[in-house]
């Protein structure tokens, strides 16, 4: 059975773009534009991970992600999240909400966020 | 990368942008197994991660080396890294670069000793106070 990820990003292309990354890898994939949604497909379906971006409307990923993992379905579910922003302080208040790991929207963004998903066991 | 691992010492070379993510993985595992609370896990594990890419982008490959430090008074998670001398004249002056300095202030104690050819610098969290 292929592993599901669900990728929590506002931005269409860059959704896409995560979407056919993972899906190279035998991952089936889910997307939720907002915070909300996001937080009811991960409810709903449980995934094998999740990946979130900060800057969601309505509910930013720091909150989803400490949403996520005080709720007792989702708590289990790995969380990388992924941003503009790098600075330590932003890495560690991702990690401080819970996410397994924190990866930067840089031009290396999608090999990155395939190791860290390789590495915490989901792919 | 390379990995050592001595009953409770870990060394990791870093030399791309994967071994970041690998040493933040491994760091954040010896924070959660030495009883460290998830702010701290945090803590350290930004500090180590924005060190070491700030020495990849100087072309730097670096060796980490983690270990659970029983020290009185503050039995720590310790993570001590190897710094070329291109970044500053002094380890001194090391820690006071913008981007270091706000690493180091993530940590309870950092601590930068003149070597040969550079400096080396540990940062501890102290595990008493999680």
């Amino acid at each position: 059975m292929p592993q599901r990820i669900l990728v929590v990003e506002d931005s269409r292309t860059q959704a896409m773009r995560l979407k056919l990354e993972l899906q190279r890898c035998g991952v089936e994939v889910e997307i939720a534009i907002t915070g909300t949604a996001g937080m009811t497909a991960a409810r709903t379906h449980t995934p094998d991970a999740i990946v979130l971006d900060v800057d969601l409307p309505e509910i930013d990923g720091y909150s989803l992600c400490r949403k996520l993992k005080s709720d007792a379905l989702t708590a289990h579910i790995p969380v990388v999240m992924l941003t503009h922003r790098d600075e330590a302080r932003d890495t560690m208040h991702g990690l401080e909400a819970g996410a397994e790991d924190y990866i930067p929207k840089d031009s290396f963004a999608e090999q990155n966020l395939m190791e860290a998903l390789r590495l915490l066991g989901v792919l | 990368m390379q990995t050592v691992t001595l009953s409770s010492v870990q060394r990791m070379l870093v030399h791309d942008e994967h071994d970041v993510i690998s040493l933040r993985q491994s760091v954040r595992q010896m924070a959660r197994a030495a009883g460290l609370g998830l702010p701290k896990q945090a803590r350290i594990t930004a500090a180590i991660s924005e060190i070491a890419r700030m020495l990849l982008l100087h072309g730097s490959d670096v060796q980490f080396t983690l270990r659970v430090s029983l020290n009185e008074p503050h039995p720590a998670l310790e993570v001590s890294c190897r710094l070329p001398s291109v970044l500053a004249e002094t380890a001194a002056e090391l820690v006071q670069t913008p981007l270091l300095g706000e690493a180091c202030s993530l940590v309870d104690e950092y601590s930068p000793a003149q070597i040969h050819a550079g400096a080396l610098l540990t940062l501890r969290m102290w595990i008493s106070q999680s």
